[in-house]
């Protein structure tokens, strides 16, 4: 059974009068320590399946199953555990608490899990350990997304969800974001779900789910994924 | 088409348009209420006051009025209403308390009374007692009221003294539940009654009401009013000026009549009283000359009894000599017949007799014969005598007998004769009827039978003829036998007659045989011839002469026995006359000593008439004097701030306006705020949509009006409910709270134009005025900046940070929260001021009603401790009572002291005080005196204390000098040395000694403070101890008072509905505004795991915080404020207590934090629904 297994996943939204399938009929499974990257256009669907696999949303029918857990059928609370152990998130704005440090950012969600790594060593990690007393204010966007992996990765999580991580930074700081996150995946062996509608980045991936109007268009496996440094976009 | 952005706006929005609209209504509605309750309230009484046709002014005069000074006002054309009326101040007893009664007129035309209850009296002694919805009255239907004054007679200005309540009457002029002065004694009134004007005897009018013409048209207590009626009394004042110099007169003419009449009287009765001395002097002197004349028989009387004595001296002498003699001539007779005079006197008596006897016998005879020979021969006849009479007596026994047979044989025949009789009656009745039958047998003829019977007949006369002659021969027979019965009998007579004769014979001769047979013994058988010599030999001679000398010897010694009583009675009636004597001495004794006293007092009873002939003259004296200096009579106008009741009312209808301005500032501030919080939010969020307008190139004034519409439209919503509530609400409370104090009629609610208008305007321009602020700080920067998302306002270190231990301790919420907390100035001033006004307004409800108790609790429980006074009937029972109530145990202190009510003049003022005089180390047991600030005790050794409010109104401090009266009205000055914590009644303590020095009077004291110890019932343990004239036990004032008070808890639910909703909408507008800003970082959290716990804390923790630095910081606000609207609503006899109790801190505290944690629970459900999607939302 592999790691995340997505089954028959739909997703309806209902506006008024009209029905929306943001998600129709979706299949699709992950191993441990793959560093799976999906792709689509806006609106295809791809945040959708973020937000069902963060645990961040509810599905209209179908089953989730990360590392032999029910997603699909768990509760408000049940979820709650599943994001606060089991998920890393990374946002394509940061999502950085305004009036923590980066290290306290760090700590802020490490406070909250069983088994976190230490946060200088996170930081470390992510190259920002001079950086640990600035607020978010006084760095850059490349070094609050980094802040913001290094939370994410501080809970030592089973999985790390990236939305669009680059999405707000300029090419040589988005480099060196991704090149963090596959770091991550080649070091650490942490399965990495990474969210782009730049098919460039697809090649960094392990697995590359192509998503289109809510359906899957493709799942392609990458032998041989590029380093982030071969990447050109 | 710009502004259905607005309102699209407002649609989107409408939690915080709603929150502003709710604090502008709060602001409003607190603001045009508190402001329109004091117009409600003059309003409402000025309806009252012209329904009554409630007077403008009020006249008194130093010397009444009379119905001329009535007439002379009534000429003027300013007067509508005029009646001038008489009352009188007078004392009733209701159960243990003397109640200060007035009595006034029932149908005064002016200040008409209103009949709430009952019926108008009819009859003069009905009256109807004053009463009111709020706290009821002091009288009830049906209940006797007894009149009386202390020191006169009540009846001398009211006819009738005694009334029933027949109904409850309400008046605007006793509208204040405490009442002005009474007349009597500066006690204050208690109640009035109204009864029928014909019962008022005065001749003059104590007082004039006044109503003006015109004045009702203007609102009591305006301005207005106040300058036309000063004009007019300015106007009036012409007549009245006048009029007091003819009321002078008039009193000048009285007084000197009345003086003429005082000394007319004078005279006559110090006349009266002279004429009546004299008399008594009169009878004195002649009861004096009667005692002079008693004196003189007393000593005439003695003399005699002198001259009896001597008489009695000399008598004796006399009986004394006799006795003498008589004693020889015993002793002659002793010597004359030998023996005793005893047995002499019975000798010579004897011998006498013998001698006068035998001269009697013996004269006659032969003196040869002795006596023996005579005696024989007196035998001797006495012998023949009695053989006589033995023969005579067997004589009589033949004759009886003779005579006894006669008698018999008469018997026999006269027996005889009888039958004989009978049978002759016998046969004639035969022959008689033997006659008529021979009648019939001769008619029948029956000759035979005729003859038999005539045979018969013959037959039977010969034996009555036979019969008849026997008769006749007894008959015979019977005389002669009687013949010899006469005869014996006569002889047996002639027989006793001798046998008698000879008895008596025979008796003198044993007589004289006896007397013979005496001599003989005596003499022997002596010649008869010899016995007289004999005896007379025997005697010396001469018996007669010895018989005769005894004789004379006793009659002499029985004259000196009756002499000798006679002297033992005259000395018996001597001691009498001596010892009555002595007894008149001692009356007479008496009576002189009872002329001296008499003579004294009469001396001194001329001294006094002559004092008080004096006195009276200096009196009278003095009273033409003072005609002389009379001043002119004073009238006194006075208007309604000098009505007592109008003039309470005014001033606190004015306390009442004052807070009204002060505490929507509170309000103003808050609102003002919230505004600004929310608009800066709104402005914010609509930052790039701002740029957007702003490069389309709309004005800036065009974009600015959008916010300010927004925020217009908030606040004209928000006033618009506001006023009408605001104002219903409010005033009716006040007005319901003011119904504690004052008898007010039903509210008429006003709503004042002007404060409605000055409440939406002040609001709603604040409003404006602070989003124009906000909106024009956005506006400054160009529009492209404005499209891009605000930059993060940099994030600081916070001053907590430097202190690392405690730092590195706190969480990350509590560091995220602190850093918040100070990052956000506007807001936490929003919060923290309106959550602390919160605060400060719950304390402030709860402890103006903790003051207002406690002054009572302090006042009566702390300060007073005396709990009873004891009036003495007089100073002189003090020592009795007094040992009673010390042996008591029920009595913890008892202490003697004298209270009266002074004046009290400073340079400040003049007030009137209780003064209080004791001993300086007892006045512990009864009261505490002390400093308020800290509690210092304070002593009366070295001068007076008074109480402070007295000090504070009067601006005395330590070490002035305050001149007081003393109980006789001397007027001294007395140092401060003390000003002692005091909420009721102003107070000036003394010791004994000091006012004794100052004053110098000695105290009296006529008074005791009794201190009881749990449950004791002193009052009816006392009440009839001989010595006490009143006992009152206070205790259960303390009750009475907190019923009272009871009722401001409506207050407290105002103050905390106001204050809950402003804590509401401030903490409801924090939230939501926090909320609003970290929605990204709330779903952020929530994405990270956080659970709705942690993420509750991480939001709430920070409107915590606030509400509880509001609450800190509110708390010593709170007092503020109480110190504030005490001294707003400063009463002239109450002092109120600023003092905060820990409850009511208490109370404000949880409710504050009540509301916090509500606002809390009510956001809660509005984090739960913020949606993790939002954290993937781009930053706008």
């Amino acid at each position: 059974m592999a790691f995340i297994e997505f089954r028959d996943v739909c997703k309806t939204y209902r506006m008024g009068e009209v029905e929306i399938k943001a998600l129709d009929n979706i299949n699709f499974e992950i191993e441990q320590g793959e560093f799976v990257v999906i792709l689509g256009a806006s609106g295809a669907g791809k945040t959708t399946i973020l937000n069902l696999l963060g645990g961040m949303d509810t599905l209209t029918t179908g089953t989730i199953e990360v590392d032999g857990r029910n997603v699909s059928s768990a509760n408000d609370k049940e979820l709650t555990e599943y994001r606060r152990h089991d998920i890393g998130f990374v946002f394509q704005f940061y999502n950085l608490v305004q009036n923590l440090t980066a290290f306290e950012n760090v700590e802020l969600a490490r406070q909250i899990c069983r088994d976190p790594i230490d946060g200088d060593e996170v930081l470390k990690l992510v190259g920002l350990e001079k950086r640990r007393d600035n607020f978010p204010s006084q760095l850059s966007g490349g070094e609050q997304q980094r802040v913001a992996i290094a939370r994410a990765v501080a809970k030592n999580p089973k999985l790390l969800l990236c939305d669009e991580p680059t999405g707000a930074l300029d090419y040589v700081t988005g480099k060196q974001v991704l090149k963090v996150l596959q770091d991550m995946s080649v070091e650490r062996k942490m399965t990495v779900v990474m969210i782009t509608h730049n098919a460039a980045l697809a090649d960094m991936g392990q697995k590359i789910i192509k998503v289109r109007s809510g359906k899957i268009e493709d799942i392609i496996i990458n032998e041989h994924p590029k380093n982030v440094e071969d990447i050109e976009y | 088409m710009f502004h259905r952005d607005t309102f699209r706006l407002i649609k989107k929005t409408r939690k915080r348009f709603i929150t502003i609209l709710l604090i502008v209504l709060i602001g409003v509605a607190f603001m045009v209420g508190l402001m329109s309750s004091a117009p409600t309230m003059r309003v409402s009484v000025d309806k009252y006051m012209d329904r009554s046709d409630f007077m403008d002014l009020q006249l008194y005069s130093s010397y009444g009025f009379d119905d001329r000074d009535v007439d002379a006002l009534k000429k003027s054309d300013l007067i509508a209403g005029i009646y001038p009326t008489k009352f009188t101040d007078a004392f009733t007893q209701q159960g243990e308390s003397q109640i200060v009664t007035r009595v006034q007129e029932l149908d005064s035309t002016v200040n008409r009374i209103e009949l709430a209850e009952g019926r108008m009296p009819r009859a003069e002694n009905e009256a109807l007692a004053l009463g009111s919805s709020s706290f009821g009255s002091v009288f009830s239907i049906g209940d006797t009221v007894s009149l009386y004054l202390e020191d006169s007679e009540l009846s001398e200005t009211l006819s009738v003294t005694e009334y029933e309540i027949v109904g409850i009457a309400r008046t605007p002029q006793y509208m204040a539940s405490s009442k002005e002065t009474s007349n009597l004694n500066n006690l204050t009134l208690d109640t009035v009654i109204f009864v029928d004007r014909d019962n008022f005897t005065a001749d003059y009018y104590t007082s004039i009401y006044i109503s003006l013409k015109g004045a009702a048209e203007y609102t009591a207590f305006s301005d207005d009013y106040k300058d036309y009626v000063t004009e007019c009394a300015d106007d009036l004042d012409k007549i009245i000026s006048k009029q007091e110099v003819v009321r002078k007169e008039e009193i000048i003419e009285e007084i000197t009549r009345q003086v003429a009449e005082g000394e007319k009287e004078l005279e006559e009765k110090i006349g009266r009283a002279q004429a009546e001395l004299d008399s008594g002097r009169q009878q004195l002197e002649d009861a004096y000359i009667q005692i002079l004349v008693g004196e003189a028989q007393i000593t005439a009387n003695e003399s005699q009894i002198t001259s009896g004595e001597q008489e009695i001296a000399a008598n004796e002498a006399l009986l004394a000599s006799a006795e003498s003699q008589i004693a020889a001539g015993k002793r002659q007779i002793t010597a004359q017949t030998g023996r005793s005079y005893e047995e002499a006197v019975t000798l010579v008596n004897l011998a006498y007799n013998i001698y006068n006897i035998a001269d009697a016998i013996v004269g006659n005879s032969s003196t040869d014969s002795t006596l023996q020979e005579m005696i024989d021969r007196k035998k001797a006849e006495i012998n023949t005598l009695g053989q006589e009479n033995l023969q005579l007596t067997g004589e009589n026994t033949t004759l009886e007998m003779e005579k006894a047979a006669v008698t018999a044989e008469n018997t026999v025949l006269t027996e005889t004769n009888n039958v004989l009789t009978q049978m002759n009656a016998t046969l004639q009745a035969e022959n008689d009827s033997l006659a008529a039958a021979n009648v019939q047998l001769e008619t029948e003829g029956k000759t035979e039978e005729i003859i038999a019977n005539n045979l018969k007949i013959a037959e039977n006369s010969l034996t009555i003829e036979a019969n008849k002659a026997t008769i006749a021969s007894n008959d015979i027979k019977i005389a002669a036998n009687n013949t010899k019965i006469a005869e014996n009998d006569a002889k047996i007579a002639a027989n006793n007659e001798k046998i008698v004769a000879n008895n008596t014979q025979i008796g003198t001769l044993t007589e004289e045989l006896g007397d013979l047979e005496m001599i003989i013994g005596m003499l022997g058988n002596v010649a008869l011839g010899s016995i007289k010599d004999s005896i007379n030999r025997m005697f010396g001679g001469d018996i007669k002469g010895v018989y005769a000398s005894l004789q004379q010897l006793q009659r002499a010694e029985a004259q000196l026995n009756s002499g000798r009583q006679q002297i033992a009675s005259a000395r018996a009636e001597l001691e009498a006359g001596k010892i009555r004597l002595a007894s008149a001495k001692t009356e007479l004794a008496t009576g002189r000593a009872e002329y001296e006293k008499g003579m004294a007092e009469l001396e001194k009873g001329q001294k006094q008439l002559d004092e008080e002939y004096e006195k009276a003259r200096i009196e009278l004296d003095k009273a033409k004097q003072q005609l002389d200096e009379l001043p002119d009579a004073q009238w006194i106008v006075l208007d309604r701030t000098s009505h007592f009741s109008s003039y309470m009312f005014e001033n606190n209808a004015d306390q009442m306006s004052k807070i009204g301005y002060v505490f929507p500032v509170l309000f103003f501030l808050v609102a003002a705020l919230v505004c600004m919080t929310t608009m800066k939010r709104l402005v914010d969020e609509e930052r790039s949509q701002i740029g957007v307008f702003s490069a389309l190139g709309f004005s800036k004034i065009k974009i600015a009006s959008k916010y300010i519409i927004y925020a217009l439209t908030a606040s004209l919503a928000g006033s618009v409910v506001a006023i009408p509530v605001g104002m219903a609400i409010f005033p009716t409370v006040i007005y319901f709270c003011w119904k504690l104090m004052y008898d007010l009629p039903d509210m008429v609610l006003t709503m004042p134009a002007h404060i409605a208008v000055l409440g939406v305007c002040s609001f709603t321009l604040l409003m404006a005025m602070v989003t124009f602020i906000v909106v024009r700080g956005v506006l400054k920067e160009n529009p492209s900046r404005l499209m891009r998302p605000k930059a993060p306002k940099t994030a600081k270190k916070i001053f907590l940070e430097h202190i690392t231990p405690l730092w590195k301790r706190m969480s990350f919420t509590s560091k995220v929260t602190a850093r918040n907390i100070i990052r956000y100035k506007s807001r936490f001033f929003m919060t923290v001021i309106g959550v602390a006004g919160c605060t400060s307004l719950l304390v402030l409800g709860f402890a103006i009603k903790d003051s207002v108790s406690q002054v009572v609790s302090i006042q009566y429980g702390d300060i007073i401790t005396y709990d009873t006074t004891v009036t003495l009937e007089s100073h002189e029972d003090m020592d009795s009572v007094l040992e009673k109530l010390k042996a008591d145990k029920d009595v913890l202190y008892a202490v003697p002291h004298m209270t009266y009510s002074s004046m009290a003049y400073t340079e400040a003022d003049e007030k009137a005080i209780n003064v209080y005089v004791m001993e300086e180390d007892e006045i512990a047991g009864i009261i505490d005196l002390r400093q308020r600030r800290n509690g210092q005790p304070l002593t009366i050794e070295d001068g007076a204390v008074i109480s402070e409010k007295f000090s504070k109104l009067c601006g005395v401090s330590v070490g002035d000098d305050i001149t007081i009266e003393s109980a006789n009205g001397i007027k001294k000055q007395v140092e401060v040395t003390g000003i002692c914590e005091m909420y009721t009644q102003h107070y000036l303590f003394i010791s004994r000694e000091n006012y004794e020095d100052i004053f110098n009077e000695t105290v009296r004291y006529d008074s005791i403070a009794l201190t009881s110890g749990e449950g004791a019932q002193l009052t009816e343990k006392y009440k009839d101890t001989p010595g006490v004239k009143n006992i009152v036990d206070f205790s259960g004032m303390k009750a009475t008072f907190s019923n009272m008070f009871d009722s401001l808890n409506i207050i407290i639910v105002v103050i905390i509905l106001a204050a809950g909703s402003l804590a509401l909408v401030v903490i409801m507008n924090l939230t939501e505004v926090n909320i609003s800003e970290r929605i990204r970082e709330i779903a952020t959290l929530k994405v990270l795991g956080f659970n709705n716990g942690e993420v509750y804390s991480y939001i709430f923790k920070e409107v915590f915080i606030l509400s509880l630095i509001g609450i800190i910081i509110g708390l010593p606000f709170g007092k503020l404020e109480l110190i504030f609207v005490m001294d707003i609503i400063d009463m002239e006899m109450v002092m109120f207590s600023t003092a905060v109790q820990p409850s009511s801190y208490i109370f404000g505290f949880l409710i504050t934090l009540a509301f916090t944690v509500l606002v809390i629970l009510l956001m809660r459900k509005t984090l739960r629904n913020v949606q993790m999607v939002e954290s993937l939302k781009s930053v706008e």
